[in-house]
């Protein structure tokens, strides 16, 4: 039975891996501003391509380029486009960094730059106001073209009011009655005032957010002429008067009911966040509770209110500080999080709980009692981070952190930790921000089991029969570290708890060069960092260049790591090397797209070898055959072509994408029986079709066939799959409606030969007054077949959400 | 008499297409902005009301109210101009191929002005003397006496009058009067207004002259 279970959740991983890209295949399309003014609110502006559903959540993300922490702003729909501005006060120093990021009605995310795994941030150059006057009349000396919009400026900030646009027309080239005016997709020529030589259109109340404008017309010739295009800004009303406030923010509750695989489970969950500004002070809240909460688990619940100054910042609740990419994160601890600067001196301190105490059981056998689920200690974090800041030029810290499980916290729980971690970092800035170099080291001690408490030097020493030197005395020191035998390591001037990192940024020619060396010793552990990979020493290379205006994008990558360096574990140390390259290009609306990707992975650890054992049992010799060796290399390639079309009263975006991957096996030939998984073969055929048509109505159309054999044979396993969405808005858009069928037949033989899965998604979303939404989804997934290990199911999840944005 | 009304009613028709005709030919400049009390003032007709979306023709004429400010642009090649609180000017422009020529009657206050260096040319003319633009930004100040300030910001400004001439740059400030040779002087303490729109009516100088000494000029404007 649980091996059919096993087999089930290995089938529906399958399904969810190789269907995902068939609803993946939305892009954001955003040209980044080449610069921003130092001190002037900033306008980005974005669409997306091919969306294929609703977007739940937009956000901005930015930060200064020397900052650690991102702050964000909610991005705003209006017409095609999605808008957010940056306050002016957050433009400052020499480079704003920032991504989007669209978390979809289906919960997907999509971001721009695109991640894979890691955001690499867009970088624009901040340029001091004072340029700005001869940069715009440098700009205005090089406008002369046929059309010419006269007012507003490109992204120029109105208050509430009427906005005049007006465009000069060039008498002798344009007809002039061919010129036509488009705010936000409406045509709004018939309202214009127009002469010969000017068209104008004065709107008495546009509503606060972004607007697009496009002018078009006809020359003397009869040729259409290049459309002109540009955005502008209203303000939200009394955004400027007085001390600057602002309030944004969203309030939400959900209920949800799933029936997954004959489990039922119904639960609530709701929460606000908030984003807020008076005068100099930045306030955020955030809070989420679900009935999922209960003491004998981790924390669901999250609540945190921060309050930011330009000299200090404080924050208590769930916070996620960052010191040191390699002593901690973004690890959550719940407690009290805030920083202090005066002149060149900071200082961060952060101190709470990181898990807190959940029981375990045990039971009385004998006069024994045997723990039989262990707990959780409750954990508690200290950490503190004096900091000194040059200028604009140089940075440095000392990170120092202390965690330790509390013994006292619970009754039945085994392996309490203690750990310490201290490490520098420094940042060294150059040429306006264009080169960066930042470099981390840290070394730490960590006990595994501080139960048996504090040990002498002697007990040490004794423990490992004199082969350990201890230079210091443990006891002398155990308010800092429990020391005893469980402690790693034991000597620290040996270095195997050292770990070091340095990147390298390069910033110029439109290049995006990056280069990075780390070293982890095998020791090295961080609890507040404990996903960090140990035991590893390598560097990575990338670039990534930005050519015809953002259009096409260009990276390379290479990636090369010595994994299980200190071979501690008696296994050879491996190899990994990863190149990629990249080629993307989105000459915008009405041109096709195409994104190109190779990636080549290799696996090597040097063993040529079986390893071959002989022993004695019962008399007679066996062997024994291990099989260590690993030379492989994987080599993915994607290709994507992209196309938007109008015909039939719609815009249609057709995407057409191909993906394959090949891992061969440098010993496939003297592989032993049964041990044929290592090469494989995968090949995706995609193709998909979005319409968005002049009334309400948006379909999207997908089909995909995969293919995969494993093993040279051994094992395959293809489906077909095809899927259908449409959505559609009632009321003046007051309601939307969506539906989405997918249908998926797979077969192939071992485990997975013959399922089919059908997968139904309906619900609807009330656009309600004020901002507000009532969002109602349901899903059915059933699946059907005739496999060995498979049974039938059925899946049921039904949600209810009301959010409200402000 | 059937045929005197045809010809009344081809007259007319054919007289408001002219009178359309020559309007929208003379339709030079639009204002973008108004902010404060300003009039505007076409041909023989009265003074109106100035409005945003307002189109300028050649000859019309602008005066502006205590704490006002009017900007423009023009229609060819979107050079900007701005004027201040107690202001008049009498615009004219005259098309051409390369565009209009531009030509500012200024008698009284400020103005800031950013002038395409693609354009047509462009000449503000005050008592004291004119100042021939081309692709520059510069302010501009003329007093009840009609003395002229020029204050260079990018490119070159040619203040001239029949006893000379002197090259306007930017960082330098030039005064001129009328039947005098114009001055040049470091431009010292001024702060520039057009970007924020202020629209007090006083403006600070300081400056150096020939001799090396430093003056400061406050510019005050009373009704």
């Amino acid at each position: 039975m649980k091996t059919k279970k096993h087999c089930c959740i290995c089938l529906i991983g399958v399904f969810i891996l190789f269907a995902m890209p068939l609803v993946a295949q939305e892009y954001i399309l955003h040209n980044p501003p080449e610069k921003a003014q130092a001190g002037t609110d900033l306008v980005i502006s974005c669409s997306i391509e091919g969306l294929q559903t609703s977007v739940h959540l937009a956000r901005l993300f930015y930060r200064e380029s020397k900052e650690e922490k991102y702050k964000y702003v909610f991005l705003h729909e209006s017409g095609e486009e999605w808008y957010a501005l940056i306050p002016g006060s957050d433009v400052q120093g020499q480079h704003l960094q920032y991504f989007l990021a669209f978390q979809l009605q289906d919960d997907r995310l999509l971001t721009f730059p695109e991640h894979t795994g890691q955001i690499v941030p867009e970088e624009i150059l901040i340029v001091p106001a004072s340029t700005t006057p001869l940069e715009q009349a440098k700009t205005s000396a090089e406008k002369n073209a046929p059309l010419q919009i006269l007012t507003p400026e490109p992204d120029q900030i109105f208050e509430q009011g009427p906005v005049l646009i007006a465009v000069a027309i060039s008498p002798d080239v344009v007809q002039a009655d061919s010129v036509t005016l488009s705010l936000n997709g409406r045509n709004v020529t018939p309202f214009a005032v127009k002469s010969d030589y000017v068209i104008s259109y004065e709107p008495q109340h546009l509503a606060p957010g972004s607007h697009r404008l496009i002018v078009t017309g006809i020359d003397k010739t009869g040729q259409r002429l290049a459309p002109v295009q540009l955005f502008f800004y209203v303000q939200e009303p009394h955004r400027r008067t007085g001390p600057r406030s602002a309030l944004t923010g969203r309030v939400f509750t959900e209920g949800r009911y799933e029936e997954i695989y004959n489990q039922n489970e119904s639960f609530a969950m709701g929460g606000a966040e908030f984003l807020g500004q008076y005068g100099s002070l930045n306030v955020r809240g955030r809070i989420f509770l679900t009935s999922l909460e209960h003491a004998s688990l981790q924390p669901r619940d999250r609540f945190s209110l921060a309050v930011e100054h330009k000299h200090f910042n404080f924050e208590v609740g769930d916070v996620y500080p960052r010191y040191n990419d390699l002593m901690m994160w973004g690890k959550r601890v719940r407690g009290f999080a805030g920083g202090l600067s005066v002149g060149t001196f900071k200082i961060e301190a952060v101190f709470g709980q990181t898990y807190r105490a959940v029981e375990g059981q045990a039971v009385l056998s004998g006069d024994t009692l045997i723990t039989t689920k262990s707990g959780t200690f409750e954990q508690n974090l200290f950490g503190i981070r004096p900091s000194l800041n040059f200028g604009q030029h140089v940075k440095a810290g000392l990170s120092v952190l202390k965690i330790k499980d509390d013994i006292n916290s619970i009754t039945y729980g085994v392996r309490p930790r203690d750990n310490i971690v201290i490490g520098p970092d420094v940042l060294i800035s150059l040429d306006k921000g264009r080169a960066e170099l930042r470099a981390y080291a840290a070394q730490s001690m960590l006990t595994l089991d501080t139960s048996t408490g504090v040990l002498s030097k002697r007990q040490v020493q004794n423990i490992f029969s004199g082969s350990v030197n201890v230079p210091i005395d443990p006891s002398h020191f155990q308010s800092l570290l429990v020391i005893n035998d469980t402690t790693v390591p034991l000597n620290p001037l040996e270095l195997t708890s050292f770990a070091y990192a340095v990147d390298l940024k390069l910033n110029y020619f439109r290049n995006l060069v990056r280069f990075g060396y780390k070293k982890i010793g095998s020791d090295y552990y961080s609890l507040a960092n404990s996903w960090l990979r140990k035991d590893i020493r390598g560097f990575y290379l990338s670039d990534r260049v930005r050519l015809l205006q953002n259009k096409l994008y260009f990276t390379l990558g290479l990636e090369r790591y010595a994994d299980n360096i200190s071979q501690s574990d008696k296994k050879p140390s491996l190899d990994l090397t990863t190149f990629d390259a990249t080629l993307s290009y989105y000459p915008g609306k009405g041109l096709p797209n195409v994104s190109v990707s190779f990636r080549n992975y290799s696996r090597i650890n040097g063993i040529s070898d079986l390893g071959i054992s002989e022993y004695e049992t019962n008399g007679q010799t066996e062997i024994d055959t291990t099989d260590m060796r690993e030379d492989s290399r994987q080599r993915d390639i994607n290709i994507q072509l992209g196309y938007q079309v109008r015909f039939v009263n719609a815009d249609h975006y057709f995407t057409v994408a191909y993906i394959t991957a090949i891992k061969d096996d440098r010993f496939s030939e003297t592989r032993l029986p049964n041990d044929g998984l290592h090469e494989m073969t995968s090949n995706v055929n995609m193709f998909t079709w979005s319409s968005t048509y002049d009334f309400p109505l948006r379909t999207t159309l997908s089909f995909s066939t995969n293919k995969n054999v494993i093993g040279n044979g051994l094992s395959d396993f293809r489906y077909q799959a095809i899927s259908l969405f449409g959505e559609y808005k009632f009321f003046k858009k007051l309601l939307s409606t969506f539906a989405e069928f997918r249908y998926t037949k797979s077969n192939g033989f071992i485990y997975l030969s013959d399922v089919t899965r059908n997968h139904v998604r309906a619900g609807g979303i009330l656009n309600l007054p004020a901002r507000q939404t009532v969002t109602l989804e349901t899903y059915v997934i059933s699946l059907s077949g005739n496999a060995t290990l498979m049974t039938s199911y059925r899946d049921v999840i039904l949600r209810l959400r009301y959010e409200k944005l402000f | 008499m059937k045929k005197n009304v045809y010809l009344f009613l081809f007259l007319l028709l054919y007289g408001l297409i002219y009178q359309g005709m020559a309007q929208a030919a003379k339709e030079i400049a639009l204002v973008i902005k108004v902010q404060g009390v300003a009039q505007v003032k076409s041909g023989d007709g009265d003074w109106q009301t100035l409005k945003n979306g307002r189109r300028l023709h050649s000859g019309d004429f602008i005066k502006t109210e205590k704490d006002a400010l009017v900007a423009f642009v023009f229609t060819d090649d979107k050079s900007m101009v701005k004027i201040r609180s107690q202001s008049q000017i009498q615009l004219n422009g005259e098309r051409d191929q390369k565009g209009i020529k531009k030509t500012l009657l200024m008698t009284l206050g400020q103005i800031w002005s950013k002038i395409n260096p693609k354009g047509a040319g462009y000449k503000m003319v005050t008592p004291s003397g004119v100042a021939a633009v081309r692709g520059t930004e510069f302010y501009g100040d003329v007093d009840v006496s009609g003395k002229t300030t020029i204050i260079g910001i990018s490119g070159l400004v040619v203040l001239y009058n029949k006893v000379d001439s002197v090259l306007v740059t930017a960082g330098k400030t030039a005064t001129i009067e009328k039947d005098k040779a114009p001055i040049l002087a470091d431009t010292r303490g001024f702060t520039p207004w057009a970007e924020t729109d202020d629209t007090a009516d006083t403006l600070d100088i300081e400056f150096e002259d020939a001799n090396g000494v430093r003056k400061k000029l406050r510019l005050k404007y009373q009704e």
